[in-house]
């Protein structure tokens, strides 16, 4: 009986690392755990399933400035939960949290509630703004002699661009950056587009005009990247996107995999939430790199 | 000083933030953009995977793994979470589209840690339907039940497989202690 149970629960910590576990799951892990407590602190499938994530990993390109300054008034906030001597420090951090943030980020879910004061807080702060509020912090994570020798640590916050912004930025600061143009498939002189693409920062942007509405809870439409490492069968997924309107739409590309040799781009259309492998039978736009 | 990051986060030293993105940001943007459908859910990931690293900060053990391993691991776990969420169903042709080796030209040179490349080697040694499901589950994302359709095999022997591969890997990494490794699955 022990041997089974010790073995679902091997089982259970396998499936946990692999792909998470339901509700029932975890409770019955927790419950093994509670009987055989000496697994209570083991993590060693976890951390192989990890490494194994590591294997490969590119890690070239850095957080975006917008993202780290995010990151760095969350831990501001983190760390200051319950200083009430630091709380006139928490205003800018939060306000910049806030500005950014989509609505309903998820960040908010995992911080607890907000009390009056904070909300007080940000309504300061979006008036100092963003370029304060992150000064303020940065010089608080520095000693003042550190501060004047290392000015790379008090950078003045980008402002958070628009996505055609981002577009015009990659487009100008990667040296290697291609623009090619996205056709219609049936019609190689008929121009639906453009995509921007930097294999240096692994970035890019594609852009149509008059790509069809589509309905977003039957289809979608997805980027896929061909890359001369991959299988011509099973090109690079570069995310999904949907479009509501005939006006012009940026869209930021996110390929799962690194893109190394791209020589061709195509925009098909599938099932929501996109596909693994495309039958490609709804091809909509292609862009030969 | 990247082995002591934690213990300082850990201990409130906020300095060590900025070393903490320094270090980690890099490799949690990259795991955040794999494991994410768009760069706005990533950007969300990498706010909460950073939250999680403030909390978890304590629970680092650097005698079961690599500082660079555990925050892998916090990562993972957030993003699966996500994953989870989004409930992604893919549409898998046959077995031979999936049917696709990484490409490991620049290997050596794009392991992060000590351990990511010992599990590289270790990869290799193990069968090749092991291998294949290790990396489409963990590398690229795919659930058992998704591998199970792709590679039109039944869900118990994905499963199997990837035990048997996922413990083969840790035992070559040396981590857990020996009562695990008597254990059958």
């Amino acid at each position: 009986m022990k041997d089974l149970q010790d073995n679902r629960l091997v089982e259970l910590l396998a499936d946990q690392s692999f792909f998470g576990l339901s509700a029932e799951e975890g409770m019955e892990l927790g419950q093994l755990k509670k009987r055989f407590p000496e697994w209570e602190n083991d993590f060693s499938l976890e951390l192989t399933a990890a490494a194994i994530g590591l294997a490969n990993l590119d890690v070239r390109e850095d957080l975006p400035a917008n993202l780290r300054a995010q990151v760095y008034a969350n831990a501001d906030e983190f760390f200051s939960e319950g200083a009430t001597d630091q709380e006139v420090f928490n205003f800018a951090p939060s306000a910049n949290k806030t500005i950014v943030s989509p609505p309903g980020a998820s960040v908010a879910e995992t911080t607890s509630g907000f009390s009056f004061w904070q909300n007080l807080g940000w309504a300061f702060a979006a008036v100092a703004g963003i370029a304060l509020a992150v000064n303020i912090w940065t010089t608080r994570f520095e000693k003042p002699s550190e501060v004047v020798k290392n000015p790379e640590t008090i950078q003045m916050p980008k402002p958070e661009l628009t996505t055609a912004q981002k577009r015009d930025e990659l487009l100008a600061s990667a040296k290697d950056a291609v623009q090619i143009s996205l056709t219609n498939p049936k019609n190689e002189k008929e121009i639906v587009g453009d995509m921007v693409w930097s294999n240096e920062k692994q970035r890019g942007y594609a852009r149509f005009r008059g790509l069809p509405a589509n309905d977003a809870a039957k289809e979608t439409y997805q980027v896929w990247i061909v890359d001369e490492t991959q299988d011509s069968k099973t090109p690079i997924s570069g995310g999904v996107f949907d479009v509501d309107g005939s006006g012009e739409i940026i869209v930021p590309i996110n390929a799962q995999l690194a893109v190394k040799k791209p020589k061709a781009v195509a925009i098909t259309k599938e099932k929501v939430g996109g596909v693994v492998v495309s039958k490609q039978e709804n091809v909509v736009a292609i862009a030969k790199v | 000083m990247a082995q002591v990051i934690l213990k300082r986060i850990a201990s409130g030293d906020k300095s060590a933030v900025q070393d903490c993105l320094k270090t980690y940001g890099g490799l949690i943007w990259s795991l955040a953009r794999r494991m994410s459908p768009n760069p706005e859910e990533a950007e969300d990931a990498v706010q909460e995977i950073f939250i999680d690293i403030w909390k978890n900060a304590a629970r680092f053990d650097e005698t079961q793994a690599s500082e660079t391993t555990f925050v892998a691991m916090i990562a993972r776990r957030r993003l699966i979470d996500r994953l989870r969420k989004i409930n992604r169903q893919p549409n898998v042709d046959s077995l031979e589209d999936v049917l696709v080796e990484p490409t490991n030209d620049r290997e050596q040179d794009l392991q992060v840690c000590v351990e990511a490349r010992e599990a590289a080697a270790a990869m290799k040694n193990l069968r090749p339907e092991q291998r294949q499901i290790l990396h489409l589950s963990i590398i690229q994302g795919f659930s058992h039940q998704e591998i199970a359709d792709a590679l039109k095999m039944p869900l118990g022997t994905v499963k199997t497989h990837a035990r048997r591969g996922l413990i083969q890997v840790r035992e070559f990494l040396g981590l857990g202690s020996d009562f695990e490794k008597e254990a059958t699955v």
